[in-house]
């Protein structure tokens, strides 16, 4: 039997990720559920498959491909006491964040980094009020007038600098850039899961350009309307933004799937 | 006198270095069980093979097999014993450190051969 590194290194990475890489019990359901929530027709239908799906594909899996228990997050024996107040002391902050599983840890990063990015490009950029229901830059927004762009809407104590529509729009668009982004980097950055970060890059590339849509109200700048008009949809309604965030979804999750089984063939 | 790449070569520990039960070990090293299915799976050996090799691991203590029932049917799950990941990651620094002897061993013999030539 020949064995060279990197298959050494393959079966290694799909060990340690056998579990998240089950694409058919976590994503594709998780994907589902999104579209669900974005409108689809028939989601009570939508929301039964996902169910359906998590217990069958975990059945599948274990009579097709085995089990795998993953490594503890830390390591046995060393858990220290649950009470900050113990009699050794409270528990240092540092300490705190080592109990939390490494996924978690570097979504919640993620998450917050995206989420800062996007709070500044809320203060330092114009706001936009939607006020109309069309479907193009002009007829759905009114930007607010100078003396209240930017920081200085903040600093004068104007309310909410955009639509919470808006924002939740975007910030759907954040959560589910910063999912990918953390897999991406959850899973060693592999060129294989490079649609991980092609994704995580879009998601949060359109909550950026969403973030900046008050400079061209605003400044009536020449720009390419039709390409505003075209993403305007996802990056203003929250719906559409779960619509593509659960397609995105579903799609990866079929990916991770067919990458599990083709590693893992059947004899 | 430093071994030769040979020498160390030699000296490597056959249990471990060994193509399929290098596999097994890889991948026992990055959970903390597997079962006999996910392994057959992994590795790519038959089940008679995987079950000798499993056999031969655990004689010499790198891993523990426990047997289990789910509903009616029988489950085997494997996982590295405490000498097994010793010895997983000793091989690991020894591969690493002949590595590096090789890569000297050329070097030497490389410039011996222009001096000779």
């Amino acid at each position: 039997m020949e064995m060279e590194t990197r298959d050494l290194d393959r079966i290694r990475f799909v060990t340690r990720h056998f579990n998240d890489l089950q694409g058919l019990r976590h994503w594709v359901p998780l994907g589902l559920i999104t579209l669900g929530l974005g409108g689809v027709p028939f989601r009570p239908v939508l929301f039964a498959a996902a169910v359906l799906l998590v217990l069958g594909a975990r059945r599948y899996y274990r009579k097709t491909l085995g089990e795998v228990e993953p490594q503890p997050a830390f390591p046995a024996g060393d858990f220290p006491s649950l009470s900050l107040y113990s009699p050794a002391g409270s528990m240092p902050p540092l300490e705190a964040s080592r109990l939390m599983p490494p996924g978690a840890r570097r979504f919640l990063i993620s998450l917050g980094m995206a989420l800062g990015l996007f709070t500044v490009f809320q203060v330092v950029n114009p706001n936009i009020r939607i006020v109309g229901h069309g479907s193009t830059l002009d007829s759905l927004f009114e930007a607010s007038p100078a003396w209240t762009r930017g920081i200085g809407a903040v600093l004068s104590g104007a309310p909410l600098p955009t639509s919470p529509q808006i924002l939740f729009t975007q910030l759907i668009l954040i959560a589910f850039g910063a999912l990918f982004l953390t897999l991406w980097l959850w899973r060693e950055r592999r060129p294989s899961h490079g649609y991980e970060l092609a994704f995580g890059a879009i998601l949060l590339g359109l909550a950026a350009f969403g973030s900046f849509l008050g400079y061209f109200v605003y400044e009536d700048r020449e720009i390419p309307r039709r390409i505003i008009d075209f993403f305007l949809p996802v990056l203003v309604r929250p719906e559409a933004a779960l619509l593509l965030c659960g397609a995105m979804v579903i799609v990866a999750g079929l990916f991770d799937h067919w990458q599990l089984v083709r590693v893992l063939r059947r004899r | 006198m430093s071994a030769t790449p040979f020498e160390q070569l030699a000296s490597l520990d056959r249990t471990v270095h060994d193509p399929a039960r290098l596999a097994i070990l890889t991948a026992l090293s990055a959970c903390d069980r597997a079962d006999f299915l996910f392994l057959l799976r992994i590795t790519g050996l038959t089940k008679g093979n995987l079950s000798s090799h499993l056999s031969k691991l655990e004689e010499a203590g790198l891993v523990e097999i426990e047997k289990q029932f789910v509903g009616k049917k029988a489950q085997t799950l494997v996982r590295l014993s405490d000498n097994g990941r010793r010895s997983v990651e000793s091989y690991w620094n020894e591969m690493e450190e002949l590595r590096h002897s090789a890569a000297r061993w050329q070097s030497q013999n490389t410039a011996l051969a222009l001096v000779a030539g």
